[in-house]
């Protein structure tokens, strides 16, 4: 019984393997913009709840100055990667 | 009705199967008109699967004994509700109900989501396909609810314990929990199949896996529910193996609902989010498996059967493809996936969360298979009590409900003391007030309850110093009247502020659990005619027994006048039902529920004597309606963060949009 399983089980490995099997980064050129674009909406909606947050009084100055440099640095390479895709 | 039940079924048990081989095939060769063909094929066994639940609920309906599952779960007698119910009161029948609500919900998915299924995930329709197949197949070949017999005259009639309003909606909606958590599993292996593992596969599956955790919470509830009016306790959740099978897939699912949004939010987590999916989908079939297989001993075993078998293959099957497709994919889903910034962050308190919640659910899983290891190591079922349980829920239950305060309150990314400290100010002394005036009452002396109170009120708290700050914000920004800000705040975040409210609901549930546990009063006494007896304010005084005749049982009961604080209460009557058919006695209890102080008298009635004497237990449970409130609260936060957002979908509908411009179809 427990050999008809293995055997079961490695039979079915063996059959799905074609379709799991490792491939080299299969990123087409739709994921790559699809990415893009995702990086892009984060970084904006995440520089809109940081002044939502600064306004409500959750963040504080400091933080805000600092956080807010870096979401727009992020925003522009999102935005330059959405360029380089499309 | 057996003829087209079981015919239907087999039609079923096609389109499964080809929607499943053909669709693989298909999506591995990036066949388009055999995809959409096997789509069809999924579409279809819709209407199959339908029709052969609505033959076996006619069958019921007009007591059509010749089917033997018909025969063995309904009776002449049973009222008509019941006869709808009794569908899912035996094994065959729950196993038709899982198939029909996954017919329903991959019909559900693959339609809404037709084009991202098209262009981008075909392996989803396989996935789902297999998944129904598995269920069509023994409901074909193992254990058919359309088997035939000789009618006899009439039916051995339904569990009693089934025969109660809350078990017609506590099944369905538990199994509508755990199938509706195939729908984020079958397009997480999807994604993973098509190596497309950007952001679509969450944003189509997101509101699916909500409705699913919702109705799990709620079937969780109604179960208690049933529970603390049925089998006449006391209690509402005693840890019984089914409970915590139940509980088990709401907690991962409860963290997955939190690490979602960080992904969305910073693309981090992938690999944890796609094992979670993994892990919920498999504790949910578990969850099944544990009901059905008779596996471990427990009062909401209804049946026991030799199909465990099949759900343990099912089961190693799903977490050994899983694991080597989630294995192969580590490189894709590793990519480009950010780093935490800060220990002091929003992402940080969730994956925290993360953390205490997972454990828990392995803790409470370990609790469940302990017995079942302890007997195949040792030949001796050592059982696992409520105190391992109640021990692990202080543990990692106090620190999670203090995590729910916080967690609001810490900016995304990361947050410095400063802000910290402003935003944690008023929580913090609103959780210390209570504290305080709990200890000055005398209330205090047990540090769980204590701290249960005072991380509640911290909860509820937060939850009010964002809503105050949101709206004011919303106000400074927009202009308006208070609650045109107030609506527009949650509008615009209707998953954040509806988080809130589910957030407030579990503060609640914690009150009502920390008071029902703690603070519980009992006494039991045998009582006759005209004696009284004495709990906590309340005095009840035994009158005499009442008989009723009813159409499928008959009721004893005790009537006893209550008196609260010298005061005149009413009248309850707890005792025993007789159900005719099934042979059975059951317990009926007395309720008395005090809306003010969320209080509960309960009454237990039994061993009625020929002399009038009968054996009376009372309770009174303080703050347990908090805990039936909570469930309304959260229905209400699930609402909230379910309802559509126009503004997202348009976002999604201009990414689609503009990648399609770029790269044609």
């Amino acid at each position: 019984m427990i050999l008809l399983c293995m055997l079961a089980l490695a039979s079915a490995a063996f059959v799905a393997w074609p379709f799991i099997r490792f491939a080299p980064d299969p990123l087409t050129k739709e994921t790559g913009l699809l990415e893009a674009l995702e990086e892009r909406d984060r970084a904006v909606a995440a520089l809109r709840e940081l002044e939502f947050d600064h306004r409500s009084g959750k963040v504080v100055d400091d933080d805000y100055r600092s956080l807010v440099r870096t979401l727009r640095v992020r925003a522009a390479e999102a935005l330059k990667h959405v360029d380089a895709h499309a | 009705m057996a003829l087209l039940g079981s015919g239907a079924l087999a039609l079923a048990l096609g389109l499964y199967l080809f929607a499943a081989l053909a669709g693989g095939w298909a999506a591995a060769r990036n066949a388009k008109r055999l995809q959409r063909s096997a789509r069809n094929a999924l579409l279809a066994a819709l209407p199959a699967t339908a029709a052969a639940t609505g033959a076996l609920v006619v069958a019921f309906v007009r007591h059509d004994f010749s089917l033997v599952y018909v025969a063995n779960h309904s009776s002449r007698a049973l009222p008509l509700g019941y006869r709808f119910s009794a569908l899912w009161g035996g094994q065959e029948g729950s196993l038709l109900l899982w198939l029909l609500i996954l017919a329903a919900v991959a019909f559900g998915a693959v339609m809404l989501n037709r084009d991202l299924v098209d262009r981008a995930l075909p392996w989803a329709v396989p996935i789902l396909a297999a998944l129904a197949s598995f269920f069509a197949y023994l409901l074909v070949f193992v254990s058919s609810p359309f088997d035939t017999q000789r009618a006899p005259v009439d039916g051995a009639g339904l569990n009693a314990s089934l025969q109660n309003p809350y078990m017609l909606a506590h099944p369905p909606l538990l199994y509508l929990g755990y199938v509706g958590l195939t729908v984020p599993f079958a397009f997480a292996m999807a994604a993973l199949l098509s190596r497309r593992l950007d952001a679509r596969w969450l944003a189509a599956t997101r509101r699916w896996t909500i409705v699913s955790w919702t109705c799990l919470g709620l079937a969780i509830l109604l179960g208690s529910k049933w529970a603390y009016g049925t089998i006449g306790w006391g209690g509402y959740f005693a840890w019984d193996p089914v409970e915590n099978a139940a509980l088990l897939p709401w907690l991962t699912a409860t963290a997955y609902l939190h690490s979602v949004m960080v992904q969305e939010k910073k693309g981090m987590l992938r690999v944890w989010n796609v094992s979670l999916v993994v892990l919920t989908f498999s504790l949910a079939l578990f969850g099944t498996f544990l009901t059905r297989s008779g596996l471990v001993n427990s009062i909401h075993s209804f049946s026991k059967s030799s199909i465990g078998a099949w759900f343990v293959g099912l089961i190693a099957v799903v977490v050994l493809a899983s694991v080597a497709l989630v294995i192969t994919r580590l490189p894709l889903l590793r990519a480009r996936s950010p780093q935490l910034e800060s220990l002091v962050s929003r992402e940080a308190v969730f994956l925290y969360n993360n953390l205490l919640l997972v454990a828990f659910a392995l803790t409470v899983l370990w609790g469940v298979l302990f017995p079942v290891v302890s007997e195949t190591l040792r030949g001796v079922p050592y059982s696992v009590g409520p105190p391992y349980y109640n021990f692990f829920l202080r543990a990692f239950g106090l620190p999670l409900l203090l995590l729910t305060g916080i967690g609001p309150l810490v900016a995304w990314r990361r947050a410095s003391l400063r802000s910290l400290r402003r935003g944690l100010t008023w929580p913090a002394v609103a959780a210390l007030a209570v504290g305080v005036a709990l200890i000055a009452v005398g209330a205090g002396t047990r540090p769980a309850g204590l701290a249960a109170y005072s991380f509640s009120s911290f909860v509820l708290a937060s939850i009010a110093v964002e809503f105050v700050r949101g709206t004011r914000a919303r106000r400074s920004l927009d202009g308006g009247s208070w609650p045109a800000a107030f609506s527009s705040l949650v509008a615009r975040n209707r998953r954040r502020y509806g988080g809130y409210v589910v957030h407030g609901a579990v503060a609640l549930l914690a009150i009502g659990i920390a008071g029902s546990s703690i603070s519980r009063a009992s006494v039991e006494r045998r009582l006759h005619p005209g004696q009284a007896v004495a709990v906590d304010g309340y005095s009840l005084r035994y009158m005499g027994t009442s008989f009723r005749p009813g159409a499928n049982h008959d009721e004893l009961r005790a009537v006893l006048d209550v008196t609260h604080h010298g005061k005149r209460d009413g009248l309850v009557a707890a005792g025993r039902n007789h159900y005719h058919s099934e042979a059975f006695f059951g317990n009926a209890v007395a309720i008395k529920t005090d809306w003010l102080r969320a209080e509960d008298l309960f009454v237990i009635a039994d061993s009625f004597a020929v002399d009038g004497s009968v054996d009376v237990k009372v309770i009174v449970n303080p703050l347990v309606d908090l805990i039936w409130l909570a469930g309304v609260v959260f229905l209400l936060g699930s609402f909230v963060a379910l309802w559509p957002d126009p503004r997202e979908e348009l976002r999604l509908a201009r990414r689609e949009l503009t990648v399609r411009k770029v790269v044609p179809a």
